[in-house]
């Protein structure tokens, strides 16, 4: 944990608000964009965020600090949503990672997305047509991929920092994140070669090609 | 249970390599036989798009945050500085013994009082009556004591055998 969240950390706990303030200003965006990852829905999203850093300031005598602050925040946030989910009636997607991956296919991938990607997506392009075929390969993969890719890409968990937050042993989370990006990336590598015959094509023209 | 990639590689080492979780040694390997394998070289340059592509992605929810995030949850949280009397309230669990110590007295004395009260009205009596009267109550006294501690029990709190044997 970073000495500027520890002290904030201890000085909440005395009861100092604008100390915790400045934790959830810290990490507001972060924790609302993994729940509205898990979740798709703004309000939804915004009320597991809120529920998370109410639950957290509860509990801040009973943080030990082993792990950071945000680790800590984000395991409140994931258990929270994947809760939602179930009270909303929907299926928690919970299939066995061994089974959802066709070793041939994957090796044929290797490469395609970088390449169909070329260049460096332009934010601007990723905003349209890029933002919205992203979005659909992440609604096929289960929560549990979403959840581990954010926080392995987005906000740079160690494996250590996943394995807290996510409440799985190391090795799962080894086996997790190969699976997830491996489905991710033959997803997005089929959306964007369906939308742009030829190689290499760079974001700009995946979405220039388009009627 | 392990996979392995085209060139015989553990598949997760390309990606524990790039997520920094190869000890030095295996890394220094790993970076040798990256120049000769275009397989690890595509699943490496695959993470990094996906990463790049997800970042710009985050950077976009993020701007869906209520603006008044912040305010709304300060006002949620349970208040914090309140004056001495109120946080003695408040800390009821860190000042249970103190609280139990008060109940204890409170009842100790509603007990006690009437029993001085109705000693001092038996000590304004004849001396004569005083004395048989004081004989009489400590002979009294002890068994009417044990009976205060078990109504409670007996009589305001089910027991836990019978709830709903009423019915
Ligand atoms: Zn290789």
């Amino acid at each position: 944990m970073s000495d500027a969240d520890r002290e904030l950390v201890r000085r909440a706990r005395e009861g100092d608000q604008a100390a915790y303030r400045a934790l959830v200003e810290r990490y507001q965006r972060r924790v609302f964009s993994l729940a509205l990852t898990l979740l798709k829905d703004r309000d939804d999203a915004a009320d597991v965020a809120q529920e998370t850093f109410l639950k957290a300031y509860q509990g801040l005598s009973s943080f030990k600090g082993e792990a950071g602050f945000y680790t800590w925040l984000y395991r409140i946030a994931n258990n929270l949503a994947i809760d939602l989910i179930r009270r909303r009636g929907h299926t928690v997607r919970e299939e066995i990672d061994e089974e959802l991956l066709d070793p041939e296919a994957a090796q044929a991938c290797e490469g395609l997305l970088a390449t169909r990607l070329g260049v460096d997506p332009a934010e601007e392009a990723m905003r349209h047509e890029l933002g919205e075929t992203l979005e659909r390969a992440l609604a096929e993969l289960p929560e549990k991929h979403r959840a581990i890719l954010i926080l392995r890409e987005v906000e740079g968990l160690s494996y250590e920092e996943l394995s807290l937050a996510l409440d799985i042993p190391k090795g799962t989370v080894m086996s997790r994140l190969f699976h997830a990006r491996a489905k991710m990336q033959r997803l997005l590598t089929g959306e964007l070669s369906a939308g742009a015959e030829g190689a290499p094509v760079n974001v700009a023209g995946a979405v220039a090609s388009k009627p | 249970m392990t996979h392995r990639a085209s060139c015989g590689l553990d598949r997760t080492a390309v990606y524990r390599y790039r997520d920094g979780d190869l000890p030095e040694a295996e890394r220094r390997t790993f970076e040798g036989h990256l120049g000769g394998c275009a397989s690890c070289r595509g699943r490496l340059e695959d993470g990094d798009a996906l990463g790049r592509l997800l970042r710009i992605r985050d950077d976009a929810l993020g701007e869906e945050l209520p603006k008044d995030f912040a305010a709304q949850l300060m006002a949620r949280l349970p208040a914090a500085k309140r004056p001495g009397w109120t946080r003695l309230l408040g800390s009821w669990h860190s000042h249970r013994l103190l609280w139990v110590s008060a109940v204890a007295v409170a009842a100790a004395l509603a007990v006690l009082v009437p029993l001085v009260v109705r000693q001092g009205a038996i000590d304004r009596r004849s001396a004569a009556e005083n004395e048989a009267g004081l004989r009489r109550r400590e002979l009294v006294a002890p068994p009417v004591r044990p009976q205060l501690r078990p109504r409670p029990q007996g009589m305001f709190m089910p027991s836990p055998a019978r709830p709903g044997a009423g019915r």
